[in-house]
C-alpha cells in the first residue's frame, strides 16, 4: 500500500429514476427474411410509396396509388394499390409457373409412392409397384401387387452394389456359408482359439507371458543342458546320492575334478576332519604341510610319543618321498623311501631302503637279517648321521688297471709329505657321549690331504669334508713294500 | 553523464531486447528521455505511448547503418526497448515499446534520436478479418483477447478483465476500433502498461485501486510537491444524454433531465455493441449521469521527480487508472482536495532534471452494474 493517505471510494450505482428519460429504439435487424417480415410493419420507399406487411388488406386512409402490400398469411402474395383497390400483381410468368407446377404434380401423382410406416398403408389410391417399408419390422419391404401389399419383397444378391459391413449390428452370420479374407485378429473379441488353428512351430516366446509355463507342459527328458543357464542349477534340485562321475565345484571348500581329484577345506571322512592342509582326528593326521606334518608323496610325520608303524606285514613306502618321525619308525614289512629319518629307531622286519639318507638318532634295525661276510658291500659305515656303503673292489667293476707308482700324481711318496696331526673335535661337533669327546686324537687334516694327495680328499657340497682311507691305504702299502725291499737289500738278502 | 546515479533520483537504464536478453546501453550515452503514455484527457481515443531518446553518438554505436556498431544490425524498426528506473536496488520499468524511427544527427555534436511506440501502435495497425456471418457473441475480455491475437500480441503479455457480453459481429474493422467498442461496453480503459502488458480494466476497477500519490502545497506527510496545477471548471465536459449504440441499429438513449434543464442537452454517442438491452440501459444511465454535473478538477499536475525519497517506490509504480490526490490551500485560505484518476503521464528526463506531468480526470462516485 502506498505511503500517502488513501481515498475511500463509495460507489453510487446509477439506477433509473424519474430524473432519467430512457428509450430503446429500433431493435436489432433480424438475420432472416421471415424475421424481417414479422418485425417490420411498413417501409416507406424513397418514392413515397408505402410497403405494408400484414395479414389483411391495409385500409389506411392515406393509401395512394403505388403502395404495395405483402399478404403475410397468404405466402406474401403481393398486391398493388391502383388508387381505389388492391390488385394482385402476379404476372403471367407466375401463372405459367403455377400451371407447370400443377402439371408436375399430376405427373408426380402418377408415380409410384413409397410408404414408411408401421402399419400397412390403407388409404389409397395405390398403384402397382408402390412400396411400403414396415418401419417397426426392420424396414421390411412390401410391393403393392395385384391389388394388395402381398408378401415382402426380398432383396436379390445384385440389389446392393456395396454393402458396408458396419451396417450389420445384430444377429448372427453363419461363418460356414461365407468366405472371409483378410480377417484381422484384432476383431476376434470373444471365444477361444483352438490350438489346431495355430500353425505348428509358429508361437515364439514373445507371445507367452513370462513365468507361465509349468513343468507338466514339458515332455519328459526333452530339456537339454543348452536350455539351462550356466551356473543356475543348485544342489537342492538333485536327488541325494545320484551325482556320479562329474565335476563338483563348491567354491574353495569342496571340489571334485572330472579326473576324480577331491579337495576339501572342511568336512570329515571316517571321523577324520578335513582341514585346509591336513587330514586327521586331532591326534593322528596326515598333512601336506611343512616339517611336523606328512603326506603320502612327501612326508609321513608323527609327533612326539607314538611311533609310525605298519603291522601285519605292511610296508611304509614313500615312493622316493621322505619319512620323518620324532620317535620310532617301524614296519612289519619294509620301510622305503627317499630320505628316511627318525629321532628314534628305524625298524623294518625285512628291509630298509632309501634312495637318499636313512637317519636314525638311535638304532637302525633289520632284525630278521643276519650280518654276513660274503655279501657285496657288506660293510655299513655310519658317519655324520649317514648310513653309507663303500664302493666295491672286484675287477668286474674296474678298467685301466696299472701300477700305482707309474702314475705321477698318485705317487705314494707324496704321502710322506702329509703331516700327521693331533687335535680335538670342536664341542659343537662331537657328541658329549663320545668317549673321545674333548680328547686329543691323531689324524689328518682333510685340507692338507687335499693339498698333498688330492685323490684321498672327499668333498661335500663343494668343500673338503674328509679324507678317504681307501685312497691312502694303497699308497701306504706301496711305501711299505718299497721299504721292505730296501731293508732286504741292505740286509743283503 | 548519465541521467542519474540513484542517489537523488533513481538511476535510469535504457535497455534493448536482443537475442532474448535485455542489454543496457551505456548510461552516459543517454542525453534525454521523453515518455508519453495514456490520454491527455479522458474522453479521447486511446493513443500509443511514445518515447523518444536522444543518444550521444560520438561512438557511432547508435547509427543503425554503422556496421561497426556494437548494436549492429539490431537497431531497426521493431527493436524492443524498455526504460528502467532503479531505486534501492529495485528496478521499475516505466516504459516499454518498439523502435519506430531513428534520426541521426551527423553534426559536430553527433546524436541519434530514437522514437519508440508501445504496443498500441502495433495493435492499431492490425485489422480484424471480415467474417462471412455474424459470430462471436462473447465477453469484452474475450473479444479484446481475440483482437490481440489478430495483432499477433503475446498471449502472456495481457491482463484482460471485462465480463459484459457483446453482440456477435462480422468484424471487418481495425482491431483498435473493436477494442474501443469493448472498452465502451464496460466503461473501462485499455492501455499498454509501463511494462508492456496489454491491459483491459472495467469501471469497477477504479474503486479498488489504492491512492498512489498525494500532492500537496502544505507539506503533508508522505506527499510530493506539485509545481503546476491546471484546474478545469468542468462545464465544457458536461454530458447529460448518452446514446448507446448497441449495433445492428439498436440503441438505448438515456437523458439526465436535471442537467439538461440547467445546462441544455449535451449528447454523446457511445459505440458499445452490448448484447443485453438491460446492460445497455445501465450503461446509458451511467454515461448520462457521471458527467452531468460540472465539477472543478485538476486536469494536469506538473511536478519534479527529483528528491522524492521514500515516495519513489509509489511514484515509479504509478500506472494509468491509479488514483492520486491533490491538496491545495487557496490564497483566500480555502482547503481544497481533488481526487483524481491518472489518464496519462509524461516524463522528461535530462541530465539535470526529471519533469513529470500527470493528466488526470475526476473520480466521480458513480458506478454501473452491467
Amino acid at each position: 500500500m502506498p505511503l500517502c493517505p488513501q481515498i475511500t471510494n463509495t460507489p453510487i450505482t446509477v439506477t433509473q429514476t424519474a430524473d432519467f428519460t430512457v428509450s430503446s429504439v429500433v431493435p436489432a435487424v433480424p438475420d432472416t427474411a421471415d424475421g424481417l417480415a414479422n418485425t417490420i410493419d411498413q417501409i416507406v420507399l424513397n418514392s413515397g410509396a408505402v410497403v405494408y406487411y400484414q395479414a389483411s388488406a391495409p385500409t389506411d386512409p392515406s393509401l395512394k396509388e403505388g403502395d404495395l402490400w405483402f399478404d403475410t398469411d397468404d405466402g406474401y402474395k403481393q398486391y398493388y394499390y391502383n388508387g381505389t383497390a388492391w390488385v394482385s400483381v402476379q404476372d403471367t410468368a407466375i401463372a405459367a409457373a403455377q400451371s407447370a407446377a400443377t402439371a408436375a404434380q399430376t405427373t408426380a401423382d402418377g408415380k409410384n409412392r413409397v410408404y414408411r410406416q408401421t402399419t400397412q398403408p390403407s388409404t389409397g389410391p395405390f398403384a402397382e409397384g408402390d412400396l411400403w417399408f414396415d418401419t417397426d419390422d426392420d424396414n421390411k419391404i412390401y410391393r403393392y401387387t395385384s391389388g394388395s401389399w402381398g408378401v415382402a419383397v426380398p432383396l436379390g444378391n445384385n440389389a446392393l452394389a456395396n454393402l458396408s459391413a458396419n451396417k450389420i449390428t445384430s444377429g448372427t452370420i453363419d461363418a460356414s456359408v461365407i468366405t472371409v479374407s483378410n480377417l484381422n485378429a484384432g476383431n476376434i473379441s470373444t471365444g477361444t482359439l483352438a490350438a489346431d488353428r495355430i500353425a505348428a512351430a509358429s508361437i515364439t516366446g514373445t507371445k507367452l507371458v513370462a513365468g507361465t509355463i509349468t513343468g507338466d507342459k514339458i515332455a519328459a527328458a526333452t530339456i537339454t543342458a543348452s536350455q539351462i543357464a550356466a551356473g543356475s542349477i543348485t544342489t537342492d534340485k538333485l536327488v541325494a546320492g545320484t551325482l556320479t562321475g562329474y565335476t563338483i565345484t563348491n567354491g574353495s571348500s569342496f571340489n571334485v575334478t572330472a579326473a576324480g581329484t577331491l579337495t576339501a577345506a572342511t568336512g570329515t571322512i571316517g571321523g577324520f576332519t578335513i582341514g585346509a592342509t591336513s587330514f586327521g582326528d586331532g591326534t593322528n593326521y596326515i598333512s601336506t604341510g611343512t616339517f611336523g606334518q606328512a603326506s603320502f608323496d612327501t612326508y609321513i610325520v608323527r609327533g612326539t610319543g607314538t611311533a609310525i608303524s605298519m603291522s601285519n606285514g605292511g610296508n611304509i613306502n614313500l615312493n622316493n618321498g621322505n619319512l620323518n618321525n620324532a620317535t620310532n619308525v617301524s614296519a612289519s614289512g619294509t620301510v622305503s623311501g627317499g630320505t628316511i629319518s627318525s629321532s628314534g629307531n628305524i625298524t623294518a622286519s625285512n628291509s630298509i631302503t632309501a634312495t637318499n639318507d636313512v637317519t636314525a638318532n638311535r638304532d637302525l634295525f633289520t632284525p630278521n637279517h643276519t650280518t654276513v661276510t660274503d655279501a657285496a658291500n657288506g660293510r655299513v659305515t655310519i658317519t655324520l648321521g649317514r648310513v653309507t656303503r663303500s664302493t666295491a673292489s672286484s675287477q668286474r667293476y674296474k678298467e685301466n688297471i696299472t701300477t700305482l707308482t707309474d702314475i705321477d700324481e698318485l705317487d705314494p711318496k707324496k704321502l710322506l709329505d702329509l703331516p700327521v696331526r693331533a687335535f680335538t673335535y670342536r664341542e659343537d661337533y662331537l657328541s658329549e657321549s663320545d668317549s673321545r669327546f674333548g680328547a686329543l686324537i691323531p689324524g689328518f687334516i682333510a685340507e692338507e690331504v687335499d693339498a698333498v694327495y688330492p685323490v684321498a680328499a672327499d668333498y661335500e657340497n663343494g668343500e673338503v669334508e674328509s679324507w678317504n682311507d681307501r685312497m691312502i691305504v694303497p699308497g701306504l702299502l706301496a711305501l711299505i713294500q718299497d721299504l721292505y725291499k730296501e731293508i732286504a737289500l741292505l740286509k743283503g738278502e | 553523464m548519465a541521467n542519474y546515479n540513484g542517489v537523488i533520483a533513481p538511476s535510469i537504464a535504457v535497455q534493448f531486447y536482443i537475442g532474448s536478453t535485455w542489454t543496457s546501453t551505456t548510461a552516459t550515452d543517454v542525453l534525454e528521455t521523453n515518455i508519453r503514455r495514456g490520454l491527455k484527457q479522458y474522453d479521447i481515443l486511446n493513443q500509443a505511448g511514445v518515447a523518444s531518446i536522444v543518444f550521444n553518438n560520438y561512438s557511432g554505436n547508435y547509427d543503425p547503418d554503422n556496421a561497426s556498431s556494437t548494436w549492429y544490425p539490431n537497431l531497426k524498426a521493431g527493436l524492443l526497448m524498455r526504460i528502467q528506473a532503479t531505486w534501492s536496488s529495485t528496478p521499475y520499468t516505466i516504459y516499454q515499446g518498439y523502435l519506430e524511427s531513428s534520426i541521426v544527427n551527423q553534426g559536430h555534436y553527433p546524436t541519434v534520436t530514437m522514437t519508440f511506440v508501445d504496443g498500441l501502435g502495433y495493435i492499431a495497425d492490425a485489422q480484424a478479418p471480415v467474417l462471412a456471418s455474424l459470430q462471436f457473441s462473447e465477453t469484452a475480455a474475450t473479444r479484446v483477447g481475440r483482437m490481440l491475437d489478430y495483432a499477433g500480441w503475446s498471449a502472456t503479455a495481457r491482463s484482460l478483465t471485462g465480463t459484459t457480453t457483446l453482440q456477435s459481429t462480422v468484424q471487418g474493422k481495425s482491431c483498435l476500433v473493436m477494442i474501443n467498442q469493448a472498452v465502451n461496453a464496460i466503461a473501462g480503459r485499455f492501455y499498454i502498461s509501463r511494462s508492456g502488458v496489454a491491459t483491459l480494466v472495467p469501471l469497477s476497477d477504479k474503486f479498488s485501486r489504492p491512492t498512489q500519490l498525494l500532492f500537496s502545497d502544505q507539506g503533508d506527510a508522505f506527499s510530493a510537491v506539485y509545481q503546476g496545477l491546471v484546474v478545469d471548471p468542468g462545464t465544457y465536459y458536461v454530458v447529460n444524454q448518452a446514446i448507446i449504440d448497441r449495433g445492428a441499429s439498436a440503441t438505448v438513449t438515456s437523458t439526465y433531465n436535471p442537467s439538461k434543464n440547467s445546462y441544455g442537452l449535451v449528447s454523446k454517442r457511445f459505440d458499445a455493441p452490448i448484447l443485453s438491452e438491460t446492460s445497455g440501459t445501465n450503461l446509458a444511465l451511467y454515461q448520462s449521469r457521471q458527467q452531468a454535473t460540472p465539477e472543478t478538477y485538476a486536469k494536469q499536475i506538473d511536478f519534479s521527480a527529483l528528491n522524492l525519497g521514500v515516495l519513489y517506490p509509489d511514484f515509479l509504480a504509478c500506472e494509468i487508472g491509479d488514483q492520486v490526490s491533490v491538496k491545495r490551500l487557496t490564497v483566500d485560505n480555502r482547503n481544497l482536495q481533488y481526487n483524481l484518476v491518472i489518464e496519462g503521464m509524461n516524463h522528461k528526463i535530462t541530465n539535470d532534471d526529471w519533469q513529470v506531468t500527470f493528466h488526470t480526470s475526476p473520480i466521480n462516485p458513480y458506478s454501473i452494474t452491467i
